[in-house]
This record gives C-alpha cells, structure tokens and sequence, in this order.
C-alpha cells in the first residue's frame, strides 16, 4: 500500500533541494542555512513518521512503571492518591489500540507531573530515606527514557556515532529494563 | 513549591502573578531579573519577523543620528550567519569618533530576537567587551542600544573580528566547537594562548572595572552558586513544555550541595573552541566573541564548561581526549594553574559540571522549545533542530548524578 504521507514529505524535500534553495539569494547566508535544516528536519520527520505513536505508547509504559515503582516505595508516607489515578486511567490507553495521540500525550504528562510532584513533596518533608529513594527511582527508570531520546534523535544529533547508542526499532514495544538500583 | 506544571497556556501567555511568582521562587543577578522578566511580559506580543537589511540599516542611520555628531555612512549590509542566539549583520561604517576623528570600520551590529535561546544582557556583554579590551583579545565596542529604543530590540555594535573559527584544512564537528579538531601544528599554537587567556579573565580586577550589570556574589558563602542554580530553574519553570522528573531530582540535588566561593573571577560563560576567531596562517588567537553569559563568579564554572565532553575530542587512535581540541585534560588543568596561580578544586568542577549539564538541558530543550513553539525567532528552525540535543545532556546529567543519588 503506497504511504502518501512519506511520498509527500520526500517531494518537499525534493522540491526545497532541487528548486528553492539554488534560487536563494547567495548573499543571504542566513537563510540558506535556515533552508538547509529545514530540508534536514524533514528527512528526519520522514524517518520518525512511522514511529511516532511507538514513541508515546513507549513513555506512557515507562511512566506507568516509573509510577508503580514511586507508589510501592512510597507507601502512605506521602500522599500519592493522584499518581495512583493516574497510572489507573492510563491502563486502557494501553489497551486501546485507537487511542489518540492526544490522549497519550495527556496520559504521559499527567503521569510525569504526580511523580514530579511527589519528589518536590518528599524535599519538602525532609525525609532523607523518602527523598533519597524517590530520587534514586527516578533516576534509574529515566535512563530507558533517555536511551530512547538518544536514538530517536540520532539521524540529527551532533554525536551519531556514540558507540552507546541503540536501535530504535529494539525500543519497540516497550520492555521494562533490568537493572535498577534498590531505592532504599 | 510546585508552579502550574508544564501548561503551553500559561507559559505561552504569562499572566503578572506568574512572571512576579517565578521571580520571587528563583533570585537571582538583578540585571537577569530585568532580562528574564521583560522576557516574560513580552512573551504574548507575537512571533518576530526578519527585518530587511534596509530596514535595519534604517534603525541604525536612526541611532547614528541621535548618538554621534558629524556625518557618517553605512554602506554594504549583509546578514552573518553562526551561533543560535542573535541576528547579526555586518556593514562598512564611516564616522566621526568624538576621540580619534573621522574612522572607517567594519562592524557588526548584534540585536536580539524578541526571544532568544539565551535571554541576557547586551549591556553586560558590552560592558564585558569594554573591559576586556587590551586585556585579551575582542572586538572594539561602539554603540549599544540597551533598551532597543532606536532598534526594535536592544543591539549592541563592534567591531569585525577576522579569522576563522575552525581550520580550512582537517574534519571538523558539525557545529563550529563541537568536537573542532585543529590539528597538531595548530593545536600547540593555540594551546598556550587558549589557557593564558582563561587565566587573564579570571584573575581580572573586576573591582576596577566599573561594571554595572553584574552582581558581586559574597565569597566564603553559597550565594555564587544559589543565583547561578536559580537561573537555570527560572528558566526551566518559564519556558517548559514538558515535566522531566529526573530535572527535580538534579535541581533539588543542585540545591543541597552548593560550594562556596572562595574567590571572585570575571566568568566568560562559554569559552570554548567555536568561540575564539583565529589567524590561521599564524595560530594567532584574534578574539574571543560570546560574552553574553559572562557573570562575577566561580572559576570552576568555566573550567567545568570549557572541559565538558562535547566540546572536545578524542585523538585518532581513541588514546587520548583533547579539552576543546586543545590539550589533554590532565595537562589542561596544569597549564591552568601555572598560568593563573589559581588552584582548582575537583569537587567544585564536578559540581559545576552538573550545574552546567542541568543549564542545557534548560536551553536546548526547555527554551529552545518555548521559543521556537512561538516564532520568536530569525532561525526557528534552528531551534527546534536542538531537539536534537538534550539527549546527549541529560546522559550527562544522569551519569554524573548515578553516584550522588
């Protein structure tokens, strides 16, 4: 089945290269750079295309886990009821193979402002053990996110051949990583 | 104390109660204050458009007008590309200099977007350019409009620094400094002068300078560190689009673990390869440019910035690394010393070093985002093209915090 989509981006690519960019003024050196990367982000947006809602379904699984993590070390010492939610409603996003990109990235957000909410509480307690663990869990669950990040943006990262770097198609679907330290 | 989470809305259009909150949450320099917050107040008031060069050649004939006596002319505009921050234009400039006469120079006139990737001071920078000068070397100053009265926004004017940034001649990163490999020849050229220079700067009588736009931070205290610390938060909290929590974890880490200063140095901010001109026939450095996040502070901020992995490289056979393709970093940080007299304090570095991953991670996904997202720029594309970068920075941030947490 032919993909329209890519078919077009490749034309805009085609057409800025081959048409627009040799008819710029050659004393605009400013604009000729803003066309070259221009031209550059398209390829990589016809890279990422097909990719886009493994990306959000794989943060949505990593926060969801993140939270889990957060909610069993956290137990009742800090007020976690909104986290708990929602990680609860994040479940049949999952599930539901339709669901928007919109909802997930809702999802993702909601997800990472409770954890994030929860480490500013645990600072402002005090609780050196609650604090320190908080902190070591997420750390840990990150780096997944962060090995992501990294291959996502390889085709137009300034490091392409970091010998750390990983497939992205090995992100997909979505493993828990081994590996993370105890909390406490 | 948590603000609204990561909302567009909010952040795309700040009312007074949250610019004057982030303010009161974050203190900091009382020149970045005045920058940061005329950055919020006229966040809402539309996306920038490029001038023409006619245009700007106008704002300027304007500015001559008001500022200088005698004629002049302004002849042979044209645009400059490089850097992410400003629009620069050069032209050729006959005046008349109240001091030396009539001149001819070749300058760059350096404006602001209405938001750029690093909201600052044009007054610092040329009150820094100013001072510097026949200290090492940079360009001559010669006009600031600090408020943006006869320009749309605040411009400074120097002089044209010749050379080049990177050599003709071997493979180079892809971004002017990122990884700029000189070569062996050059490299021993400019290795003394690279480290003489940072040691110029911070041993710089800034007491004498009469700057204006720079708090002096308390040594023996935490204080150097609080405002740098709270810049990068403010800046976090006002351009965010998304809540990384790990971002938290490092500010709040950040907080508990501020050294004091033990002594106070002129900080260039970002000296690094990619940000000094050079001769390249004679390895002479010609100028160093990009003063704009100099501030009074910690000699262990710029060594932890100029040292930072991705500024340098390593030799061809993988056995050595080169700091800003310039020395090894063993042998940079002797240098250093020998120059300056100054010791240098690992912790503090390694310190810094967060410090100084966290600040990018601010900028290149937290603002590069905020600012592209409303066009406030001439080269969005650019901006939204650092995307591309954060990765890199929070692996350092996170490798660098693994052992602290």
């Amino acid at each position: 089945m032919a993909d329209y989509l890519e078919n077009g981006v490749r034309a805009m690519e085609k057409s800025l290269r081959d048409v627009v960019l040799p008819a710029l003024d050659a004393s605009d050196p400013l604009a000729r750079e803003q066309l070259n990367l221009a031209i550059d982000y398209l390829g990589f947006l016809r890279a990422r295309l097909d990719y886009a809602t493994h990306r959000l379904r794989f943060e949505l699984e990593l926060y969801r886990d993140m939270a889990a993590a957060v909610l069993d070390f956290v137990g009742g010492a800090l007020p976690a009821e909104a986290l708990g939610a929602a990680r609860a409603e994040a479940l049949p996003l999952i599930a539901d193979a339709w669901a928007s990109s919109a909802d997930l990235r809702t999802a993702v957000g909601r997800l990472s402002e409770e954890i994030d909410a929860l480490v500013a509480c645990a600072e402002e307690q005090g609780d050196e053990a609650l604090r320190v663990g908080l902190g070591r869990i997420v750390h840990d669950a990150t780096r997944h996110w962060i090995d992501l990040d990294r291959a996502w943006y390889a085709p137009i990262a300034v490091d392409p051949d970091d010998p750390g770097l990983k497939p992205l198609e090995s992100f997909f679907p979505y493993r828990a990583p081994a590996g993370a330290r105890a909390a406490a | 104390m948590l603000l609204d989470m990561a909302s567009d809305g909010l952040r795309d259009d700040p009312p007074a109660s949250f610019i004057a909150q982030v303010s009161a949450l974050f203190p900091v320099e009382a020149e970045i204050d005045k920058c940061l917050t005329r950055k919020m107040e006229r966040r809402a008031s539309g996306a920038f458009h490029r001038a023409s060069l006619e245009q700007i050649e106008g704002w300027f004939a304007r500015f001559l007008e008001a500022n200088t006596k005698g004629p002049f002319r302004i002849a042979n505009a044209r645009w400059l590309n490089g850097g992410a921050s400003k629009l620069q234009v050069a032209f050729e400039l006959d005046w008349q200099d109240p001091a030396r006469g009539p001149l001819h120079e070749t300058v760059v006139l350096r404006m602001e977007p209405a938001e750029a990737l690093n909201t600052n001071s044009r007054r610092r920078e040329f009150e820094l350019l100013r001072a510097f000068r026949g200290v090492v070397p940079v360009p001559e100053t010669f006009f600031l409009d600090e408020d943006g009265t006869w320009f749309p926004e605040p411009t400074l004017v120097y002089g044209f620094a010749r050379g080049v940034t990177k050599p003709t001649t071997t493979a180079t990163g892809k971004v002017a400094g990122l990884g700029t490999d000189f070569g062996p020849e050059l490299r021993a050229k400019l290795t003394p002068q690279f480290i003489d220079y940072l040691a110029k700067i911070h041993l710089f009588d800034h007491a004498s300078a009469g700057f204006t736009s720079m708090d002096v931070p308390e040594v023996e205290t935490t204080q150097n560190a609080l405002w740098q610390l709270n810049r990068a938060r403010r800046v976090w909290e006002e351009d965010t689009g998304e809540v990384i929590p790990l971002m938290r974890v490092a500010a709040n880490w950040l907080e508990r673990n501020m050294p004091t200063l033990d002594r106070v140095s002129v900080i260039h901010g970002d000296y690094r390869s990619g940000n000094f001109m050079f001769d390249e026939p004679t390895g002479q450095i010609t100028a160093w440019l990009d003063w704009e996040r100099g501030h009074l502070g910690d000699r262990h901020r710029d060594l932890a910035w100029t040292t930072q992995p991705s500024f340098g490289h390593y030799s061809e056979d993988g056995s050595t690394y080169y700091v800003c393709g310039i020395a090894p970093e063993d042998e940079f940080y002797r240098l250093y010393e020998e120059a300056s007299g100054l010791p240098v304090d690992f912790e503090r570095i390694e310190y810094y070093r967060i410090l100084n991953a966290y600040q990018l991670v601010v900028g290149t996904l937290a603002t590069a985002y905020r600012v592209s997202r409303l066009g406030k720029t001439h080269q969005d594309v650019l901006l939204a093209r650092l995307r591309a970068l954060p990765p890199a920075f929070l692996d350092t941030l996170s490798n660098l915090l693994r052992e602290k947490l």
